[in-house]
């Protein structure tokens, strides 16, 4: 690493973390209680950490008290992201149908209010066999779709807009132990920033990729220069006392809502100092040439 | 603003729907003056029966002697008129925006056929209001029509979207033939509410008459009237959802038309 910032006893690396364009949509469901949100939302952004094998990537971004829903119970409100409209569109209404059509007392809203039209309720009404109704309220559609539990409200259409995906912080420390409380107090931290989800379960990665592999079938595989079991390689970009990296993947609406989780991100672990294990920290990237997005550590910093 | 003071009894009926405030902006009271209208089916001129004066603001107001001033505010797709007094028939007729306020009563035929825009009055309505013009289809397609008082029978008729409401009672055949669309009446509704409805939502306070042609699914809690009762509440000041629990008695029809509306009475 060419010339690390040392701050509080920790290395941060003169890099930059290379993120991607995405396509992001928000949505808000609620439900009789935050419990059942929260059922709801966990369902929702299931298996969605990566666009590799997940078909896109979802968090819940915070919870809602009612005074913050449109029909004052308590919610969730979820950020979806996937690599192009097609497969937003389709992710978005699978994940509608299954995991909050399905759960008890939810209703779900549109998180954006402008942008490209994605289906909700327009798609998921024919679950009503012809029994659904809709509703024109204030100026917007909302479908009503008869269930055993009673009934079943949701907004006709959310919306899109052009997102940023993986921005990443890699935090190298002692040992798998100091790296994850480390990393604990980051995500709580980051989580606080609007507009962003940490997709990965917990918000922290422990398999960060590089691009490609020997085996011909596989487009990813493990990104061995930061594998503390293989520090003794050539290509390792560890040093001696590096016994466990972790990395927190950031997917936000803006760029500039990634910036700032992962400025959170960053001052957070720098507070915790030496002592908290740390002394590292650093960000993946393919060398600047695959993803437009640059987040240079030093510049989220300044 | 321009003042419109009727000056003489009508002996018959006059026409005012070509006088909406965009047509009105910038023509001094003179040229307002000469502006032709019909008296029945005779020309005059807009001072042969009103006296014109001018303001400031581009609020159109007319102040009424009697019902014979019909078609104020018809067609109207901006701006406000303010009625002092009573409006004839057809006041808003198909208006698609702007605001109509008649502090008297209107006759029928108000807010016909209308698809934006909002239609307020604080005294009574006639038959036929917020319903089809003769000979359509299918009536209210947009915005919003709240009437204070009481209206005639067939309020709502045919309507497609948009909410019409009236805070006092309606007469018979409230909301028949509606397609879609929501129909508010917070006092007692006459004979045979809904009667035909397709998809629409009749919304009461008071338990209709019976509905022969309505299948009584009971009393549930609706999720969608945690929108609803806010947004009426919005648009009519009252107070509907602080003393809502969100439930009402259903009423699923109309059977004759193989109908998915509903009538609701607020639990």
């Amino acid at each position: 690493m060419s010339s690390a910032k040392i701050l509080n006893g920790i290395a941060v690396d003169e890099t930059f973390a290379e993120a991607f364009p995405m396509v992001g949509t928000r949505i808000i469901v609620t439900a009789r209680s935050q419990r059942w949100a929260m059922n709801a939302g966990l369902a929702f952004t299931g298996f969605a950490t990566s666009v590799i094998a997940c078909g896109c990537e979802a968090g819940i971004e915070k919870e809602l008290s009612p005074d913050q829903t449109p029909d004052g119970r308590p919610g969730v409100s979820i950020l979806l992201f996937a690599m192009g409209d097609a497969a937003l569109k389709g992710q978005l209404t699978a994940r509608l149908g299954q995991t909050i059509l399905t759960c008890p007392s939810t209703a779900c809203f549109a998180g954006l209010e402008q942008g490209k039209k994605a289906a909700l309720g327009n798609m998921i009404r024919y679950f009503g066999d012809g029994y659904q109704l809709s509703k024109v309220i204030d100026g917007k559609r909302f479908w009503r779709i008869p269930v055993m539990e009673g009934e079943f409200l949701c907004a006709d259409y959310t919306y899109y807009q052009p997102s940023v995906g993986g921005g990443n912080l890699l935090i190298l420390a002692d040992d798998g132990e100091t790296a994850l409380a480390a990393c604990e107090k980051a995500v709580d931290a980051m989580r606080k920033v609007p507009n962003v989800v940490l997709p990965f379960p917990g918000g922290v990665v422990r398999s960060g990729s590089k691009v490609g592999s020997k085996y011909k079938a596989l487009f990813a595989s493990s990104n061995d220069a930061f594998c503390p079991t293989l520090k003794g390689l050539a290509h390792s970009q560890l040093s001696p006392e590096t016994g466990s990296v972790l990395e927190i993947v950031i997917d936000g609406l803006t760029f500039e809502d990634v910036a700032s989780c992962m400025r959170e991100g960053i001052r957070e672990l720098l507070k915790g100092g030496r002592a908290s294990g740390v002394h590292r920290i650093s960000a993946g990237n393919y060398g600047g040439n695959l993803g437009p997005y640059h987040f240079k550590l030093h510049e989220l910093l300044s | 603003m321009t003042i419109l003071t009727q000056k003489i009894k009508l002996p018959l009926r006059v026409d005012v729907s070509t006088l909406v405030p965009a047509a009105l902006a910038g023509l001094s009271v003179a040229e307002i003056e000469k502006l032709p209208l019909r008296l029945g089916s005779q020309p005059v001129h807009v001072a042969d029966v009103f006296s014109v004066a001018k303001g400031d603001g581009e609020r159109l107001v007319f102040r009424t002697q009697d019902t014979g001033v019909e078609q104020i505010g018809a067609e109207l797709s901006g701006g406000e008129i303010v009625v002092e007094g009573d409006a004839g028939i057809y006041a808003g007729r198909a208006m698609s925006g702007g605001t109509l306020r008649v502090n008297g009563n209107v006759g029928d035929f108000a807010g016909v056929s209308k698809s934006g825009g909002l239609l307020w009055v604080a005294g009574n309505g006639g038959d036929f209001v917020g319903a089809a013009l003769p000979g359509r289809t299918s009536g209210v397609s947009g915005g919003a029509i709240v009437v204070e008082g009481s209206v005639g029978c067939r309020f709502g008729d045919r309507i497609r979207r948009g909410v019409v409401a009236a805070l006092g009672n309606a007469g018979d055949f409230c909301g028949a033939r509606a397609i879609a669309g929501t129909i508010w009446v917070r006092g007692q509704v006459g004979k045979a509410p809904a009667q035909g409805m397709k998809r629409a939502t009749v919304l009461l306070e008071h338990a209709p008459p019976p509905l022969p042609t309505f299948q009584d699914c009971g009393v549930l809690e609706l999720p969608i009237l945690r929108l609803l009762l806010p947004s009426l509440d919005k648009l009519a000041g009252t107070g509907l959802t602080a003393k809502s629990n969100f439930r009402a008695h259903r009423h699923l029809g109309c059977i004759g038309v193989d109908g998915r509306g509903e009538v609701l009475v607020l639990a």
